[in-house]
């Protein structure tokens, strides 16, 4: 969590000290106008009684009456700009949080990436994002105003009653500070064990829903619920352990001011018998008290949540930290060759009887052949460094000189083009998904390829044309435009290197045929590899005949050798 | 006709969230109003504190009366502080043993509601939107029965006790406080009502901007691959800032409503302090002040803010109701509404010998499948395919083959129970020695074409669905279908964990799991979706070898276009495309 609090403090420092302030000016309102009003009543009884045994009196009513008024006003007043400001401060942190967070996640290699798109990840990720906003609220603002507070008042009761007040605010900070860490200490490995629980669980239920059609249908669901009841009854051992501990630690804090104000109450009242102070004073001394218990007694229940935030910040931390460091990067300047050389690959079953070796220059064009399982993608992934665990004996080298893996992801990237199997529409316009990552461009151009992909017709019909946001209403796309639109998108773009993972899926023969036609002079000038999983009529025969297939019971298994 | 009627009946019978969340407290009720018994006994000692403060504080200083006396009432008061705080804890342990109980039962009713759901209605919701419902949400409900409900009961019964004691001293402030106490609720709502309507205002740039962030890090590998991941960055950071931006603008007016409830907190305790000393001080005349005393009028002072506090604990537990309604709101949809394919029609068994039905081998089988007149679809006006009529025995096999969308898998869905039929009836026909062992719903062997793999050793992922068999025959059947060699079964065998997070499996070793377990546990009918489809030439072979000798002893259906597995097949059926209207 030390992070994140660094982060905290260093994006947002100067706003801490005002927010501080502002709570410290609610606390201290609320306290002082217990102090005066029980001030004013005993005062004002004590100086009635004098007036009507016939004692002269001067006392002003007024200001004490002004001042009641003023910190009631105060109180209210602070309590508001207080959550204003502070909930401002932590939508702040919050962002703060996601760009520290986006930026991480930018420098993790390319291979560990592929969780993100996994949308319990994503749950998970969110989920401990959120948690992360007490930090802000519970354990830096609200501890540090409550120290401020217990100071300031006890620097005030020290003119009217040194050794009283000197002992008061000793005993508060103790108890405060002894408190708050009993608190994390006794509850934090408790509330860890109940949130990794909670996620085990979670697990076991989508595993248990994944199967029902089987354990349905051979009556074993019920059995496959005992496990998970059991996990059930261990996480309601822990939760109630983790309860009674916080309600332990409240009644221990509730028993110790309980008897300190016993004590209080004791002293003062005595103090006032025999003329140490007066009366009012003393009930001052006393609503004093009531006021700053208040602020102490909310400490195990804000508190006890340190364990949970612990857990999420330390799993976020795990997963947006790079599991293996980069090795010294080498950029490249212009891509010239490819030479591939894959063998005994278990995601490409076919490289395991024979080495799958083939090298690639410019403006050369591969097709690759293979059924769903056969390891298309997994090539893919290997090409584009988006994979990067090989066998010993294979190797991907660039240029004759550098292997891939030694390749910074950034420079390869701005090299390559990659069409990939499922579609990465972004939320956000047609414009903004054609020109995500390239600098403003003029419409004629964007106009210009969405005619290649022969969307040119549809996007003229859509609402508000390019600036249509895509997924909502009026701007629902199909499968098959989804795909032409991620393939407009690298036709704006002048890669060396071109992966195509079946980009005409969802679209119709006819239609790719044509398509096919329009971009063969974008293709014609760069180093390609069309990934698919039949033959088409499209692709030329010179191709076709060279293609490699990674079809384990295909016909042919021709390896490429092209020059 | 049936079905519609069960289901208005159902729809008249469906309860709201509210009434859901009453009847599973019902239970607990016992415990909870121990809790509130608690945190009533605790208001008692409260008063009883304050007054015997007050008193003493009058003793000593106006009457000035001798130190002995007042030793009684400090004690007095230490006791009942020292009791109140013993009360709490009794209270909250009571109110936490509740909540427990009532999400444990919540949590049960759930996993007991999914079991007779058919699985094509739990495909509806995802796996994770389920999970989070189980877990997630009924989490959330914590607050709203441990902390809530106790509360909505005390936020009547404490004032009412500290109201009666401040009415016995003084009517008039007694006034004051019972005016303003359904002031607050009353403003509060008001300006909740304007916090609404600000929030609809913003409502699609809120959503816009709020899924910004994981939309771009779900499509971080393709942002990174066309190089967008510093303009991406900046974009984060600024859709942060206007989302602030939009967020403020709502909150501004919704702490208004907790500052209502502030505001006249502070003004009561302001108005009745002024009230009090002016009265000592004799200033005021009419009405009670005069009876006012030190006492008295230091006991309202005190007790005043007591009266407003349960109140304002009611406001800060006020989210934990609004999660524990939506939660709720959901529950009922699960409990309610979820069938679609509802009454799951499991296969009736009727047992009776079987009258020389005979078999190709001429023996007597054990089970015979009958179809009367089925017609099958999902839609009551469309059957896909049907009305026929077939019996098949133990050791034979169907094959139903067919374009895809065409009925086949509809049909095993139909069979295994989980669709009910559009016409006609399915059953079981067992001879008297095979149904001894037999319970009324049979066990059905029924394998998807994605099998379920669990993440977790081959051992727990075997016996999950073959409860009975042993690791000896584990390692046969392993071997018998190939897998020993394969994955490495040397070095932790049966315990090698496999899926997910475990060793990667290709289809074909992932289907002859799922095929090991049915060797394992074979069922009566074993039904399978397009085994073979997508395999490499080694698992079909396996796979082959292994039905051929499964056959014998089971009802075989498969749904497939292998022409191999149609050369085994005893009974073929085609299904082609029926058009089908809208």
């Amino acid at each position: 969590m030390r992070y994140w609090f660094d982060l905290l403090i260093k994006s947002q420092g100067s706003r801490l000290y005002w927010g501080v302030l502002w709570v410290v000016i609610t606390t201290i309102s609320g306290v002082s106008l217990l102090m005066l009003s029980g001030w004013f009543i005993t005062a004002t009884s004590l100086a009635g009684i004098a007036i009507s045994a016939g004692i002269v009196l001067m006392f002003d009513m007024y200001m004490p009456g002004s001042g009641i008024r003023f910190f009631a006003l105060s109180r209210t007043v602070g309590r508001y700009t207080e959550r204003v400001y502070n909930h401002d401060t932590v939508l702040r942190l919050i962002a703060k949080f996601r760009v520290s967070t986006f930026e991480q996640l930018t420098c993790v290699p390319m291979s560990e990436l592929r969780a993100s798109s996994d949308s319990e990840w994503l749950g998970k990720l969110t989920a401990d994002l959120d948690a992360l906003d007490s930090i802000l609220l519970r354990y830096t603002i609200a501890p540090l105003a409550a120290v401020i507070t217990i100071l300031l008042i006890s620097g005030f009761l020290s003119f009217i009653w040194l050794e009283l007040a000197l002992c008061l605010g000793i005993f508060f900070l103790v108890l405060y500070i002894f408190n708050i860490s009993l608190t994390i200490t006794q509850t934090k490995t408790l509330a860890s064990a109940s949130s990794q629980m909670l996620s085990t669980l979670r697990a076991d239920i989508i595993e248990h829903l994944k199967g029902a059609f089987e354990l349905q249908s051979y009556q074993l669901m019920q059995d496959h619920e005992q496990p998970i009841l059991m996990r059930l009854e261990k996480l309601g051992d822990v939760q109630q352990r983790f309860n009674g501990r916080v309600a332990n630690i409240q009644l221990v804090l509730d028993l110790s001011l309980a008897v300190a104000l016993s004590l209080l109450i004791f002293v003062v009242l005595y103090a006032v018998h025999s003329n140490h102070i007066n009366g009012p004073i003393a009930v001052l001394w006393v609503m004093m008290f009531i006021g700053m218990s208040e602020i102490l007694q909310s400490v195990p229940s804000q508190i006890s949540s340190w364990g949970k935030t612990d857990f999420a910040a330390n799993r976020l931390k795990e997963m947006i930290k790079p599991q293996h460091s980069l090795a010294n990067q080498v950029e490249i300047k212009k891509l010239d060759e490819l030479s591939v050389h894959l063998e005994h690959e278990a995601k490409i079953p076919i490289t395991g009887t024979k080495p799958l070796i083939f090298k690639l220059q410019q403006s050369q064009l591969l097709l690759v052949l293979g059924r769903s399982g056969s390891g298309k993608s997994s090539l893919a992934n290997l090409l584009t460094g988006l994979e990067t665990d090989t066998h010993h004996g294979s190797n991907i080298i660039i240029n004759d000189a550098h292997k891939l893996q030694l390749i910074s992801s950034e420079s390869w990237c701005s090299h390559l083009g990659y069409l990939e199997q499922s579609n990465s529409l972004l939320a956000g316009t047609l414009a903004y998904n054609l020109m995500v990552g390239l600098p403003d461009l003029p419409e004629s151009q964007l106009w210009s390829v969405l005619k290649l992909v022969e969307l040119e017709q549809w996007a003229r019909a859509l609402p508000k044309g390019l600036n249509t946001w895509l997924g909502e209403a009026g701007g629902s796309v199909s499968g098959g435009q989804a795909r032409r639109i991620c393939l407009a998108r690298l036709l704006l773009r002048a890669p060396d290197f071109v992966v195509l993972d079946e980009p005409f899926n969802g679209v119709d023969a006819q239609m790719a045929a044509r398509i096919w036609q329009n971009i063969s002079p974008w293709i014609a000038s760069k180093m390609v590899i069309l990934l698919m999983h039949e033959q088409a009529a499209y692709i030329s025969d010179a191709v076709s005949k060279r293609a490699v297939t990674l079809d384990v019971n295909g016909s042919d298994l021709s390896n490429c050798n092209s020059q | 006709m049936k079905q519609s009627f069960a289901k208005l009946t159902a729809e008249q019978s469906k309860p709201s969230g509210k009434l859901l969340l009453r009847r599973y407290i019902k239970e607990q009720t016992p415990t909870l109003s121990l809790a509130v018994l608690c945190g009533s006994l605790a208001t008692i000692l409260l008063l009883l504190q304050w007054v015997s403060f007050a008193l003493a504080a009058q003793n000593i200083i106006v009457d000035d009366l001798p130190w002995q006396v007042n030793t009684t009432l400090i004690l007095c008061f230490a006791v009942a502080v020292i009791g109140q705080a013993l009360l709490i804890r009794m209270q909250s342990h009571f109110a936490q043993q509740a909540s427990l109980s009532i999400r444990n039962a919540i949590r049960v009713a759930i996993l007991a509601r999914w079991r007779k759901l058919s699985p094509l209605d739990l495909q509806q919701s995802s796996a994770g939107a389920a999970a989070t419902q189980w877990v997630e949400e009924v989490e959330a409900m914590d607050g709203y029965f441990s902390r809530y409900w106790p509360q909505q009961m005390l936020a009547v019964i404490s004032p009412i006790l500290i109201l009666s004691t401040v009415a016995y001293f003084n009517w008039l402030c007694a006034i004051l406080l019972l005016v303003s106490a359904p002031l607050i609720p009353l403003f509060m709502i008001l300006v909740g009502m304007g916090a609404e309507k600000l929030n609809q205002k913003y409502s699609t740039m809120r959503q816009r901007l709020a899924g910004h962030f994981l939309d771009r890090v779900a499509n971080l590998t393709s942002l990174r691959l066309l190089g967008a991941q510093h303009e991406i960055s900046e974009e984060v950071s600024y859709n942060s800032e206007r989302y602030r931006e939009v967020i403020m603008k709502t909150l501004k007016v919704a702490f208004l409503s907790s500052t209502v409830l502030e505001f006249f907190t502070s003004v009561a305790i302001a108005s009745l302090a002024i009230y009090i000393g002016f009265s000592l001080y004799g200033a005021i005349t009419w009405g009670p002040a005069q009876s006012l005393s030190l006492f008295t009028g230091l006991a309202i002072l005190i007790l005043a803010p007591e009266f407003f506090q349960p109140l304002r604990n009611l406001s800060q537990y006020y989210h934990d109701r609004a999660a524990a309604l939506g939660a709720a709101d959901n529950l009922v949809t699960l409990m309610y509404e979820a069938e679609t394919n509802a009454e799951k029609c499991h296969i009736k068994l009727s047992t009776h010998v079987l009258k020389k039905s005979q078999t190709d081998s001429g023996i007597n089988a054990p089970y015979t499948l009958n179809l009367d007149k089925l017609s099958i679809g999902y839609r009551q006006r469309n059957a896909l395919q049907g009305p026929f009529n077939l019996s098949i025995n133990s050791g034979q096999m169907l094959v139903i083959s067919g374009a895809s969308g065409c009925g086949k898998s509809t049909l095993l869905n139909t069979i295994a129970g989980f669709l009910p039929s559009i016409e006609g009836r399915i059953t079981l026909e067992a001879s008297l020695d095979a149904s001894q062992g037999l319970a009324q719903n049979p066990a059905i062997a029924y394998l998807p074409q994605k099998p379920w793999i669990k993440n977790d050793t081959i051992y727990q992922n075997l016996l999950a669905l073959a409860p009975q068999t042993t690791e000896a025959k584990m390692l046969q059947v392993m071997d018998t279908l190939g897998l020993s060699n394969e994955l490495s079964l040397r070095d932790e065998g049966l315990f090698t964990v496999i899926g997910e997070h475990g060793q990667g499996l290709s289809g074909g070793q992932m289907q002859r799991i799922a095929l090991a377990r049915v060797l394992l546990n074979p069922a009566p009918i074993v039904l399978l979706d397009e085994p073979t489809a997508k395999l490499d030439l080694l698992s079909k072979e396996y796979i082959l070898a292994a039905l051929a000798s499964l056959k014998p002893k089971v009802i075989l259906i498969i749904a497939t276009h292998d022409s191999s597995l149609l050369k085994l097949a005893d009974m073929h059926i085609e299904f082609k495309k029926m058009d089908l209207e809208d």
